[in-house]
């Protein structure tokens, strides 16, 4: 039976069999089953102190839902977070390429410095902005009254929390769009830009109607892979709000692991977690059909 | 001739080498033969004091030990994670009292820990109590307290009501000698700070009938919460003018946790906090607060709508033994902690290092014979006409705690007029919670 399986295969697809099965076991140890079990726990009763796990079909999933918090605030929040980081980082990103795509004194040490943010683990940029924008000891409140406004806390509402977590996102993942961006730009042939120019073009029109269409590609990818990223964001935001206040900036992986972790209620957390990666394969199907045509249409 | 002696050479080479390797060989072994015990606990005053005293013990009966630290925002999953998968991360850890009935399943008993018969029955039950059985050993009081700065406030001038906290607060305030008049945290998990000592200030509770703690009496009671009766609105419509109205707290209050709050107190930026008495240590230590050596402590602020004289909660931090590690492991854990309670120095060194009253008994009635500020301490806490617990011991309490505190700082955050509804809103979702199976 054995020898009639492998049989099927030349000796060269068994020696490729054996090198991707060490990878294979481990994918199915370390996501594929994990999963598997987590799907379970959704459709039972599922917590640390029911040792019954008694099925209840998809009534975790029904209770999510039609929770007005998972609606009314969750599924926002992800999705302003979503494209407020994406967008502010592509073109804050495409700014700064743009910038040091020349030759000036300095160069090396702008674009080193530029990578600093790259560096440093979120947790520990999220800690930092968290303390700059401490209504008492804060840097960002001693602006403000310099500035002659009053102190904000900014913690204490919804938007202004929410916005201190996508600024500190976007702070963080600027460097990444600019280093993408900026090989793309030394990469662009030089004739379209050159013929623009003769034929009277501003660097305006030069920007809008050669450099852009020509990046179109490059901003794609960095569009899907951040987009996806950026929905599953978990560890800036907890350390900065935890969700609050009042759980008004929650956004979908801190519900989930409130769920599972805080309130106990690993049924609930795990049905989350799935009704999330549906979610997510949704838009990053959409994200990645809009890539394949734009890299269709620059061709 | 020469080979020879360069063979010879070598040979010596090759005999070091295998004195070093058998030496270092040896070493593992002689650490295997002292047993390990992996400590999980929270960076904080009172942990440190125990470990501290915890070290002296291993030392002289070689035990490894192995503090392990944990921040008290991941304490609960990390540990929870622990005890799920039986893994083997720890072998004593940190057990506070609010998790006692979620965790009791997972615990050894510690009937057979003689230091714990020296402790107050309050302390141990309903939290510890698992089926009948104690399964933790409380290594200090966790009772919470009203820190004022000494130097600013005469003992007959700190507030007793809520009305004097505003004035007196404001004459600060205004003569220019304090920032605010007072901080507390307010956030979930740090609410005792503020929300709720002020409701049990007030004569309210989280559930209903106030003061009551056994699961079959609240169950009884269908599990009503409190926050949206007239004494809970009325405190939180005290904190709404105390931030808004009065400007007597800070503005970003609501989003504070403790740390928040005691570092504006620690900073000489407030003139009164609500704090756990552990704290004292810190708070008077000159190497991280300003107001060191100008601190004292004070009896609950009451609210108007109390119908007794003063209040204060009593609970306590313990160690606990996971019933799935090795028996002998079991063992020699019991032995040190009793050993730690038991400890008439190290029981008297954690009240003066830190605040925290030791849980042996005997050693609280030495203190009140020949340590005055300890008769102080207990005066404005565990004497207080009425004694309550700071939690409650069901299941969903950890998710019944985050929904109420989540309702109680949106309906400070919010329109004053709108406190009511939310708070409803919030009670009606919050027994739904504790009533869930």
């Amino acid at each position: 039976m054995r020898s009639r399986l492998l049989g099927r295969f030349g000796e060269r697809e068994r020696f490729m069999l054996a090198l991707i099965l060490p990878a294979v076991v481990i994918l199915i140890t370390f996501q594929i089953v994990p999963i598997l079990i987590g799907a379970n726990a959704s459709f039972r009763n599922y917590s640390l102190f029911n040792p019954q796990k008694t099925f209840v079909g998809f009534a975790n999933y029904r209770r999510i839902l039609t929770d007005p918090l998972f609606f009314g605030t969750v599924l926002p929040n992800t999705f302003v977070f979503m494209i407020a980081s994406v967008s502010g980082g592509l073109l804050a990103g495409l700014t700064l390429a743009m910038m040091l795509n020349r030759r000036f004194r300095g160069e090396r040490l702008v674009r080193t410095a530029i990578l600093l943010p790259l560096m440093v683990a979120p947790v520990v940029a999220a800690i930092m902005i968290t303390w700059m924008f401490n209504d008492q000891f804060g840097i960002a409140n001693v602006f403000m009254q310099a500035l002659g406004f009053e102190p904000v806390p900014w913690m204490i509402s919804r938007w202004t929390a929410m916005t201190v977590v996508i600024m500190t996102d976007v702070w963080l993942w600027t460097p990444w769009f600019t280093i993408l961006i900026l090989a793309a730009l030394q990469s662009l042939p030089p004739e379209p830009h050159e013929a623009a120019r003769i034929d009277g073009a501003n660097a305006w029109q030069v920007f809008r109607n050669i450099t852009l269409p020509l990046l179109r590609p490059v901003l794609m990818v960095c569009i899907v892979i951040r987009t996806i990223d950026a929905f599953r964001v978990f560890d800036i935001v907890w350390t900065i709000t935890k969700g609050g206040p009042a759980r008004s900036t929650e956004v979908f992986s801190i519900y989930a692991y409130k769920e599972a972790f805080l309130y106990l209620n690993f049924d609930m957390g795990s049905a989350a977690s799935l009704i999330g990666a549906v979610i997510i394969m949704v838009v990053g199907g959409v994200l990645y059909k809009a890539l394949s045509y734009m890299v269709e249409v620059s061709r | 001739m020469r080979t020879h002696r360069h063979i010879r050479g070598w040979r010596g080479v090759g005999l070091v080498a295998l004195l070093l390797g058998l030496l270092l060989g040896l070493l593992p072994v002689a650490a295997w033969s002292a047993t390990e015990l992996k400590i999980a606990y929270m960076p904080h005053p009172i942990h440190e004091n125990s470990i501290k005293w915890m070290k002296q013990y291993a030392e002289k009966n070689n035990i490894k030990l192995t503090p392990v630290p944990m921040a008290y925002e991941v304490y609960l999953e990390k540990v929870l994670a622990n005890l799920t998968s039986k893994g083997g991360q720890y072998d004593i850890m940190w057990h506070n009292d609010d998790w006692g009935q979620l965790w009791g399943r997972y615990m050894e008993p510690t009937e057979d820990v003689e230091s714990v018969k020296k402790m107050t029955r309050f302390i141990l039950e309903p939290p510890f109590i698992w089926e009948g059985k104690n399964t933790a050993v409380p290594f200090v009081e966790t009772v919470g307290t009203f820190f004022y700065r000494t130097d600013l406030l005469k003992e007959n001038e700190v507030p007793r009501t809520w009305d004097q906290l505003v004035k007196t607060s404001q004459r600060l305030q205004k003569e220019g000698k304090v920032k605010w008049g007072f901080a507390g945290g307010m956030k979930h998990p740090h609410g005792w700070f503020t929300f709720f000592w002020s409701i049990w200030a007030n004569g309210g509770d989280l559930l209903l009938p106030i003061h009551e703690r056994r699961n079959e009496e609240l169950a009884k009671a269908g599990w009503k919460s409190g926050i949206a009766q007239p004494e809970a609105v009325q405190a939180v419509e005290f904190w709404w003018d105390a931030i808004k109205t009065h400007k007597i707290s800070p503005p970003g209050m609501p989003a504070y946790s403790r740390d928040d709050a005691n570092a504006i107190f620690m900073a000489g930026d407030a003139a009164i906090t609500m704090a756990d008495t552990t704290l004292y240590g810190k708070f008077n230590d000159p190497k991280q607060s300003k107001v060191a050596g100008r601190i004292s402590v004070a009896p609950f602020i009451m609210g108007p709508s109390a119908k007794f004289k003063s209040i204060a909660w009593r609970d306590a931090w313990a160690w606990a033994i996971p019933n799935h590690i090795a028996p002998e492991k079991k063992k020699v854990a019991k032995e040190m902690l009793n050993w730690l309670i038991l400890n008439r120095e190290a029981q008297v060194d954690l009240w003066k290092a830190t605040g925290g009253f030791p849980p042996n008994e005997d050693v609280q009635k030495d203190l009140m014979r020949d340590d005055a500020d300890f008769r102080k301490f207990r005066a404005a806490t565990v004497e207080a006409q009425v004694l309550i617990h700071g939690a409650y011991y069901f299941e969903r309490w950890n998710e019944f705690f985050a929904t109420s505190i989540d309702y109680l700082v949106k309906a400070v955050t919010g329109p004053r007029e709108g406190i009511k509804a939310t708070l409803e809103e919030g009670a009606k979702k919050a027994s739904e919670v504790a009533a869930r199976k």
